[in-house]
């Protein structure tokens, strides 16, 4: 179907906000994961960041 | 900055800001021995700045969302006001699972100090990469 080269460019321009947007949000959660150790989401990364986790302060065992 | 130019802009400001961050923290930490590492030297360089690239692209593109609400002009300012609520946002959800498993999650004071000192010293990085960005986008325009 050809719905026109205006909804193309909005869809675009929709799309390409989204990406960053979800980008940013799943740095986000990655943050969450490395500074709490979550090892139930990544197993592996409690060991693999423990220093850095204690460096910046966050409680650890 | 508000576009979805400028949270990619915004990200790869702080990802740079949060590399350089993460490298100096575990230098900082290796002067001050408030936490002694327990890995070698190539996997903490790793790690950190693997690290302070997450911190940093977060702390980037919530500076680019919401550069022109915060109170301060300064973009140091503003920096380290954001950088500043992100750890302690983290670290209130710490002190809960701290509060809920005191052995798996401990406290130690001096490395809460550190972290909060390294926070704002992150804040003031992420404010100079993103006054020279500024700029080299007014010089290109």
């Amino acid at each position: 179907m050809n719905y026109g080269k205006a909804a193309e460019k909005r869809v675009d321009g929709l799309l390409g906000g989204l990406v960053p947007a979800l980008m940013v949000v799943g740095m986000a959660f990655a943050l969450i994961v490395i500074c709490y150790g979550m090892e139930s989401v990544a197993p592996g990364v409690h060991d693999l960041f423990h220093d850095f986790r204690h460096v910046i302060g966050m409680p650890c065992h | 900055m508000t576009g979805s130019k400028d949270l990619k802009r915004g990200a790869g400001l702080g990802l740079a800001a949060g590399v350089a961050w993460g490298l100096l923290a575990s230098l900082i930490n290796a002067l001050t021995g408030v936490f002694p590492f327990e890995q070698g030297v190539l996997h903490t360089m790793i790690t950190f700045a693997a690290g302070g690239g997450v911190f940093g692209i977060v702390a980037g593109g919530f500076m680019a969302l919401v550069h022109d609400r915060l109170p301060t002009r300064s973009p140091y300012a503003k920096a380290v006001l954001l950088t500043t609520c992100i750890w302690l946002i983290l670290r209130a959800g710490a002190g809960a699972l701290s509060w809920m498993n005191p052995l798996r999650y401990h406290a130690v004071p001096s490395e809460t100090i550190q972290g909060f000192l390294l926070v704002v010293l992150m804040g003031l990085i992420l404010g100079a990469v993103w006054s020279l960005g500024v700029r080299g986008v007014a010089r290109a325009g």
